[in-house]
């Protein structure tokens, strides 16, 4: 069943910057997306639209059928709430300390169980990060604040986790972590889509490859390598 | 939830409301100081004018019927209060009262003489509408009217060309409390834009920033609007006692000094916040 479809999406950036040409893609429930293609293809941008941070010029997308241009405000914030996103930026509250940052998450996808310190504890324990918990998120390292920005996607239990860039900051061997961990949540149904060059995710081909190349999509990925 | 987002956007933004609260003491100290004088000086005008009048001469030419529809004339008038015709007669006799002289007139020489009118208006502000009326009359009629010095006309003339300026100057004042609300709302807003923004794209919706952001102007205001009311209290009593003659504002006995003072704390204190908070979000 086809979760996003892009429909002859085409997203120009005043006064003439098309970072985004014609893109028509479906993506199913279930999926498990990797969108490649090198720095300013337009990754982020093709993200930046699931989630409605971004409005195409022209062309349409949907989600589950209906026409984002038809949302009303209430709907996308609706929609956001069936998401998990890691932003490339981590957008995360620095603030704030992290147990903070992952509960006001959960509260505003209305994820809020009776156990959700205990919760909170566990997935910062998989992640060694447990005893940051009441540290402010401002003094974490990069690669902490990544992983902080992955618990809180996943927390969220999403329909879809979208992963911008996700292993920019980490290791080698947290990267392995990460992709074993996010075949575990795609085998629960879950659709994963993920924007990254980083080599080490490609080469393990954890799902279809989508590829960008100057703002449209690359028909014959295999050959483009 | 609540408590956690106020807590984020108190924090971050804390310089800006620090620059707010403290704007805010000190406009809402100085209005209510304004308001103060303001109504103690038209009350010092009014009552002298309650007590003294405005007294003319009036010299008919032919018959006492004349002075008599000019007092009629002089009643009517709305912003008159009370009018007073002291005749020739009478007045001669008062004048006598004062000086120890013995004058024995004959009918025709007292009918010549002026009839003295005393008028009490309403309000200070009135007095040049009178002196045109007076004057209409005069070319309309057949008498001579001759003013017997206004008190104070001409601090009167420029206390009511005052009261006209401080209207604007009231727009004006309040113009600027909004401008710098608005602005500074807006200011904040830039400077939090990353974290509203990410609050709208975890599923937050901007509702809920407004209402923080709301209750993050009001209670404080309100609060504040205590403490600043507290000092005027204190310092006007302390007025009060020395100036017996003043009176302290809003005169709770005055419904009109009740409903400006509602309204007033109403736009300041919720009407304007409420309004520039709804208006400023962006939404994405």
């Amino acid at each position: 069943m086809v979760l996003i479809r892009f429909e002859n999406l085409t997203k120009i950036y005043p006064p003439y910057y098309k970072a985004l040409i014609n893109i028509n893609l479906d993506i199913n429930k279930g999926d498990f997306l990797l969108l490649t293609g090198p720095t300013g293809a337009g990754k982020t941008t093709l993200l930046k639209h699931i989630y409605a941070e971004e409005r195409p010029t022209e062309g349409e997308l949907y989600w589950e059928g209906i026409p984002y241009s038809q949302m009303s405000y209430s709907e996308i914030i609706e929609l956001r709430k069936k998401l998990g996103i890691v932003f490339q930026d981590h957008k995360l509250f620095f603030d704030l300390t992290v147990y903070e940052n992952l509960r006001i998450s959960l509260v505003l996808a209305k994820k809020v169980s009776f156990n959700l310190k205990l919760k909170i504890y566990e997935w910062l324990e998989k992640f060694n990060l447990a005893h940051k918990a009441r540290k402010k998120v401002k003094e974490l390292s990069g690669g902490e604040q990544q992983k902080i920005g992955l618990i809180r996607a996943l927390m969220r239990d999403p329909e879809v986790l979208i992963l911008d860039e996700p292993t920019g900051n980490l290791d080698p061997h947290s990267i392995g972590e990460i992709i074993e961990l996010l075949k575990k949540v795609h085998q629960e149904g879950k659709t994963i889509i993920i924007s990254t060059h980083d080599p080490t995710i490609i080469s393990k081909k954890p799902g279809k490859i989508v590829m960008l190349n100057q703002g449209a999509l690359v028909k014959d990925v295999d050959n483009y390598w | 939830m609540w408590i956690t987002i106020g807590k984020l956007e108190f924090k971050k933004g804390f310089v800006y409301y620090f620059i707010l609260y403290s704007f805010f003491l000190f406009w809402t100290l100085f209005t209510l100081f304004g308001a103060f004088f303001h109504s103690n000086i038209n009350k010092v005008i009014n009552e002298y004018f309650r007590e003294v009048g405005i007294s003319f001469f009036i010299y008919p030419q032919d018959s006492q019927k004349l002075e008599e529809s000019q007092l009629i004339k002089l009643k009517e008038l709305k912003y008159v209060k009370r009018v007073e015709l002291i005749p020739p007669k009478r007045l001669l006799e008062e004048i006598q009262k004062d000086f120890p002289i013995s004058l024995d007139l004959d009918e025709e020489t007292l009918s010549s003489l002026p009839s003295l009118i005393r008028v009490w208006i309403k309000s200070p502000s009135q007095w040049s509408q009178l002196q045109r009326d007076l004057q209409r009359w005069q070319q309309f009629s057949k008498v001579s009217i001759e003013i017997l010095g206004s008190p104070l006309s001409q601090p009167l003339n420029f206390w009511e060309y005052l009261n006209k300026i401080l209207i604007v100057i009231l727009f004006l004042w309040n113009s600027f409390y909004f401008l710098f609300l608005y602005f500074l709302n807006k200011s904040l807003n830039s400077y939090l834009r990353k974290q509203l923004d990410t609050f709208q794209l975890l599923g937050g919706h901007v509702i809920k920033l407004k209402f923080i952001r709301f209750f993050l102007l009001v209670i404080p205001f309100a609060l504040i609007y205590l403490f600043s009311f507290s000092i005027y209290y204190f310092l006007t009593q302390t007025l009060i006692t020395l100036f017996p003659i003043l009176e302290f504002f809003p005169n709770t006995s005055n419904p009109l000094d009740i409903f400006t003072f509602i309204i007033y704390f109403s736009f300041i204190i919720i009407i304007y916040p409420l309004f520039i908070v709804f208006i400023s979000y962006r939404k994405i």
